[in-house]
């Protein structure tokens, strides 16, 4: 009977329930997206960092290396010695040291020179090492010869055996393309890292290309580390020869560290998006309000009739709020497919553009706060038409209408 | 008369959340600007190298030893006196007396030059001494003789190791 009542009072104002149902989605879905989008984003960018625990480079800035060396983003600050690779690699603390040239592209897509410790057991995560997928093989060095990453193979439509001229740069100038042809040899196994977005070729076939400085032929763009495991002092005794005993190179160490500074810095933006999701979901309540408000006065007579026949205050009073839970309920539903929605376009965006898993649907703390949040807005705005509800007079309700 | 109280309402309770989400959004803004950038660094008083801090000075400099024992080797940095900073000098060599149990000994801690930092014989702040009798020397009296830093003499700095010559 109750459960029926509060159909009846949803379905007779359609309009307005359907306007409060979205006004609640929307608020449930900007609530839950803000904050998830900002925790889960952070934490695939670390993920990301392929394995890796610091990144040497040219002096400057560590978020530029990082960025640069592991995320394939922005360009290099500098360029740094073969000695300096050669002098970091004997270190006893560094495991892996695996140096990188970046500065040709092919159509946008960036072309990275490394030497082929790559292929050799090297982990991106743990248990996972890059791979070259079945009927490939890694590049042979001093070879004209790529392994291309799988969203740059997919994006160019390239397979085995495809040649291709590289252009000088890091952003694509048709005017600029080196005269050499490199042929493609492997599809690197998906990684869901932005190694995915680049084209691997050997070190050498992007130091020596045409138009480059021969003086610079042994330079390099960044060497990516990564610490033997239980050398935890590793980064700040090389955190301190480099960046503050040294003024040549800059180490840029802890990854986390540098990225949850990138990701500071755009607090301001995060803070706007709360208060804008704050807002909405304060128009949504009183919008469920304003359409339960109405939906009681309509009903005012049919209130008093159930009155007159022995239902009790209490039943009317569960009737209203059941109305206006029965909205943020659908509401809610409706915004965990809206953030779905939005997820799932950050989630393309961050996979195509970075190469960065997003995980949508990990656990965070807002998936329950979240929707509590809007159905207690909901039941709340049903507080005020509950209470006229129960005060009702049955001779006031019954009262002629003209 | 009856519809104003709800209309009423439902203005206080849009303008009652609107500025409950922009006073919840300041005091989350405020609170992280407090830990990002207000809050004061922390001084920090530990050597790099977490070594003995020799104080040059009233904390003008500092030179920090630091002894490898399976090598026999004392390495000293110069540093300014927040321990901060490594502080770059011409120095041919630092002169260090050094009172062990097997009686004084002259250590000449010789520039060192590093391709990872950039350092150059002229211009480094490590210098090092190895002796074989350093192996063995892990508690010793030390003086510092006639150190010229940045045109500031320090003709004789005293210090005990590994403690240092810190005051407090």
């Amino acid at each position: 009977m109750l459960f029926l009542l509060i159909r009846r009072g949803l379905r007779q104002h359609l309009v307005s329930t359907a306007v409060a149902v979205l006004l609640v989605a929307l608020g449930m879905g900007l609530v839950v997206s803000v904050w998830v989008v900002r925790a889960e984003a952070e934490q695939s960018f670390t993920r990301s960092a392929s394995g890796f625990d610091a990144v040497l480079g040219a002096r400057g800035s560590k978020l530029q290396l990082v960025l640069n060396g592991l995320f394939h983003q922005e360009a290099s600050p500098g360029n740094i010695t073969a000695e300096d690779y050669l002098q970091v690699k004997a270190l006893p603390m560094v495991d892996r040291a695996i140096p990188i040239v970046v500065g040709d592209n092919f159509r946008g897509v960036r072309l990275v020179g490394v030497s082929d410790d790559f292929f050799q057991n090297l982990e991106y995560a743990p248990d996972h090492v890059y791979t070259v997928e079945p009927g490939g093989r890694p590049f042979q060095v001093e070879q004209k010869e790529a392994v291309v990453g799988s969203l740059a193979a997919h994006q160019l439509g390239w397979s085995i055996g495809t040649t291709f001229h590289p252009f000088h740069g890091l952003d694509y100038n048709p005017d600029a393309q080196h005269s050499e042809i490199f042929t493609v040899v492997g599809l690197l196994a998906p990684t869901n890292t932005p190694a995915d977005r680049v084209i691997w070729v050997p070190l050498e076939g992007v130091q020596k290309l045409g138009g480059h400085d021969p003086a610079a032929f042994t330079d390099l763009s960044a060497v990516l580390i990564r610490f033997k495991p239980g050398a935890k002092a590793a980064g700040l005794m090389l955190d301190t020869r480099y960046n503050r005993q040294g003024k040549r190179l800059t180490l840029a160490w802890p990854v986390a560290s540098i990225l949850g500074d990138l990701f500071a810095k755009f607090s301001w933006f995060e803070q706007a998006l709360q208060a804008l999701a704050y807002m909405v979901a304060v128009v949504a309540g009183a919008s469920v309000f304003s359409s339960v408000y109405s939906s009681m006065s309509a009903r005012k007579r049919d209130l008093a009739i159930l009155r007159a026949l022995g239902a009790h205050r209490g039943f009317l009073i569960a009737a209203v709020l059941g109305e206006s839970a029965g909205i943020g309920l659908l509401g809610c539903a409706l915004g965990f497919g809206l953030y779905a929605v939005i997820a799932a376009t950050v989630q393309e965006i961050l996979r195509t553009r970075i190469g960065v898993l997003f995980e949508p649907w990990a656990w965070n703390p807002v998936m329950v706060w979240g929707p509590l949040l809007m159905l207690g807005l909901s039941v709340g705005a049903g507080v005020l038409p509950a209470w006229r509800a129960y005060r009702l007079s049955v001779a006031e309700g019954l009262s002629p209408l003209s | 008369m009856r519809l104003k109280a709800p209309i009423v309402l439902l203005c206080v309770l849009v303008l009652t959340g609107g500025a409950w989400a922009l006073i919840r959004s300041r005091i989350s803004a405020t609170a992280l600007a407090g830990s990002a950038k207000d809050q004061p660094k922390p001084h920090q008083a530990v050597p790099p190298h977490h070594g003995t801090p020799v104080e040059l000075g009233d904390e003008q400099f500092t030179i920090e030893l630091v002894r490898e024992p399976a090598s026999g080797t004392l390495r000293a940095y110069v540093l300014d006196g927040e321990m901060e900073g490594f502080v770059r000098i011409a120095a041919r060599q630092l002169n260090l007396e050094v009172e062990t149990q097997g009686g004084r000994k002259l250590l000449a801690l010789k520039p060192v030059a590093d391709l990872a930092t950039g350092e150059t014989v002229g211009d480094t702040s490590l210098f090092e001494a190895r002796a074989d009798w350093l192996k063995a020397a892990d508690r010793f009296k030390g003086v510092f003789r006639n150190l010229r830093i940045h045109d500031q003499d320090f003709p004789a700095v005293a210090f005990g190791f590994p403690e240092g010559n810190a005051k407090d």
